[in-house]
């Protein structure tokens, strides 16, 4: 089942690379093509400005699971806690289960939010693209997210106590 | 109001619990507005809020900035500018940790975060300021500094946030903060000076070049130069908008790699993917924020704040300084942007309502949030150095930072005395 898992995990990491790698480089080619289009050739991409936030949107949200999925969220690691080894897993754990359930109920909002665009039948003004399977790309995100979040608390209490470093997340970049 | 403070409070302690900020904000934020309005308009607010934060043209330019500055980052350039910036004044005393201020400085003029600039000067500065018998504070010091200067000279992450979140020209924004980027390097300069000079042994004048030597030094880093010519020119004359000039900014960061034959696809594929998930964990604190802002606007702190400075009299600029206070108080315990992200909403109406300039007061908060990433005991510099330069203690780092957390101040206090170095340029941004 671990690994099953693993598998899985590695998976939806390649998924989610290729995506990204796709999503920014289309946004730098397609605001170059359009610049260039404007001001040498005298033509513009059409619907240029509705391709580009359906872009951000892959961008950002895939962008989230990511960050997650390294483990890379920004938090303040500042006060030393005082917790025992024990005591420190069960932090840890409330905080994976806080993120799990903040994160699903972030997802429903926007899958709610989806449900409306979807029936109204929303589009873009010019290339006339539906935004509701966008709003739902977002939503389903959120809710991988979240369950990222879960595995990542079920890894930790499996993985038993472990020392407290301070974390070097958010030196990324 | 009372809401808001308790608001406040429970954010703070989700967040000392080590509750993701982006998270603790969003969760404060939605029960929050749940108790003031209701939880069908908390939930159908926050569900408008995540929905319109993708959908969002201007912000194109946050992942596209990221995405120059990483190329650039892995461009390996680090050398050619360090070299150039010696070619200058690295025969002075104290002359290289003086090259590393100007080299953080060109460098942050592509690049928009504070961290990759430090971590990417680091490798050449540090062993090179050592190899010549620098101590090892104002070597690691002048970078942790240095570095900080990422975020004030333009193209810079924190600006477009700022301008976002205040509805300001993003343009603007950027040329508003040359002239105060240059003010900076000067103090920061004068720093290097004011240590050497209490402590001659810090850091030793290095060998002089020859004029031919001087010359091709300067010359390997044209690249660098049209880069920046091209995007803040673009802006300045109003070729381009700032998220065209992003764009035009990526590609360009991008060849520029590629002629350097620093570009292989697996260097593609990491420069793509951490510009992807660097945009990821930004724009999570960015929803997060925006949930939490709309908490407050609910609550009506910012009106209450700005009846209550007007009620005790205060002189405006007292306010503007009482607010640079906080900011330095709390940058010493939030790391940056969440900072930015968490106390702008509140403060932004207050300072409009005191009569400034929403563009000054950006320089204002980016100038606080700098100094925030080299103070104690958690600047984010300084820990980044920490990683990357073993040798050095923590101790050390915090002393080396010192003289140029001093010539912060003295900056602070010159933008904040004369808002017109800050504004000059911007009147004429076409």
């Amino acid at each position: 089942m671990t690994n099953g898992l693993q598998r899985a995990t590695a998976w939806l990491q390649m998924v989610l690379r290729r995506l990204a790698e796709l999503s920014i480089a289309l946004l730098a080619l397609l605001t170059l093509a359009d610049v260039l289009g404007r001001y040498v050739f005298n033509i513009s991409v059409i619907g240029a400005v509705e391709l580009t936030e359906i872009l951000m949107v892959v961008i950002i949200f895939v962008g989230i699971v990511m960050t997650t999925l390294a483990r890379e969220h920004v938090a303040v690691d500042l006060l030393p806690l005082g917790f025992g080894p024990r005591g420190r897993q069960w932090h840890q754990a409330a905080i994976h289960l806080a993120a799990t359930a903040i994160s699903l109920l972030l997802a429903t909002v926007t899958f709610s939010q989806a449900m409306n665009t979807l029936e109204y039948g929303d589009r873009t003004t010019i290339l006339a693209i539906p935004l509701g399977p966008v709003a739902i790309f977002m939503s389903l995100m959120l809710y991988l997210n979240a369950a990222i979040h879960a595995m990542q608390l079920v890894t930790d209490l499996r993985r038993g106590p472990t020392v407290d470093t301070p974390s070097p997340e958010a030196l990324d970049d | 109001m009372t809401e808001a403070l308790l608001g406040l409070a429970a954010l703070l302690a989700l967040i000392l619990l080590r509750v993701p900020i982006a998270l603790a904000m969003a969760v404060v934020g939605l029960f929050g507005t749940a108790w003031l309005r209701g939880w069908s308009s908390a939930t159908a607010m926050t569900g408008a809020i995540v929905y319109e934060s993708g959908f969002q043209y201007l912000l194109s330019v946050v992942p596209l900035f990221i995405l120059m500055g990483t190329f650039v980052t892995h461009a390996g350039m680090s050398r050619e500018l360090y070299r150039a910036s010696y070619a200058l004044l690295g025969h002075r005393r104290g002359g290289l940790a003086m090259s590393t201020v100007l080299a953080c400085a060109v460098f942050g003029s592509v690049c928009g975060s504070s961290l990759a600039t430090a971590a990417t000067m680091s490798r050449v500065a540090y062993p090179e300021m050592r190899k010549l018998g620098y101590s090892k504070a104002l070597a690691s010091g002048s970078i942790a500094a240095g570095g900080t200067l990422g975020i004030l000279i333009p193209p810079s992450i924190v600006m477009v946030v700022y301008a976002i979140l205040t509805e300001q020209s993003i343009g603007k924004m950027f040329i508003a903060g040359l002239m105060p980027g240059v003010l900076a390097t000067l103090l920061y300069l004068a720093a290097v000076r004011w240590t050497i000079r209490r402590d001659p042994s810090a850091g030793p004048a290095g060998p002089q070049m020859s004029s031919a030597e001087r010359w091709q030094a300067l010359r390997s880093v044209w690249g660098i130069s049209v880069l920046f010519g091209i995007v803040m020119g673009g802006i300045y004359f109003g070729v381009f908008t700032s998220t065209e000039a992003a764009g035009i900014g990526a590609v360009g960061a991008f060849l520029f790699a590629l002629l350097r034959g620093r570009l292989t696809w697996s260097v593609l594929s990491t420069v793509l993917v951490e510009s992807v998930r660097t945009t990821g964990m930004l724009f999570m604190v960015l929803i997060g924020a925006m949930i939490f802002a709309s908490f407050i606007n609910f609550s009506a702190l910012p009106g209450a704040l700005q009846a209550l400075v007007k009620d005790i009299g205060l002189h405006p600029m007292l306010v503007m300084i009482a607010i640079c206070a906080i900011y330095l108080v709390l940058g010493c315990v939030v790391e940056s942007m969440s900072m930015v992200l968490l106390t702008v909403p509140i403060f932004y109406p207050l300072v409009q309502s005191l009569g400034f300039d929403l563009i000054w007061f950006g320089i204002i908060v980016v100038t606080v949030t700098e100094i925030s990433f080299i103070t104690p005991p958690v600047g984010m510099n300084v820990m980044l150095l920490k990683g990357l330069l073993p040798d050095v203690s923590v101790r050390t780092l915090f002393g080396g930072v010192m003289p140029f957390v001093g010539a912060d101040i003295v900056r602070l206090a010159i933008l904040l005395a004369f808002p017109w170095i800050t504004l000059f340029l911007t009147r004429f941004v076409a």
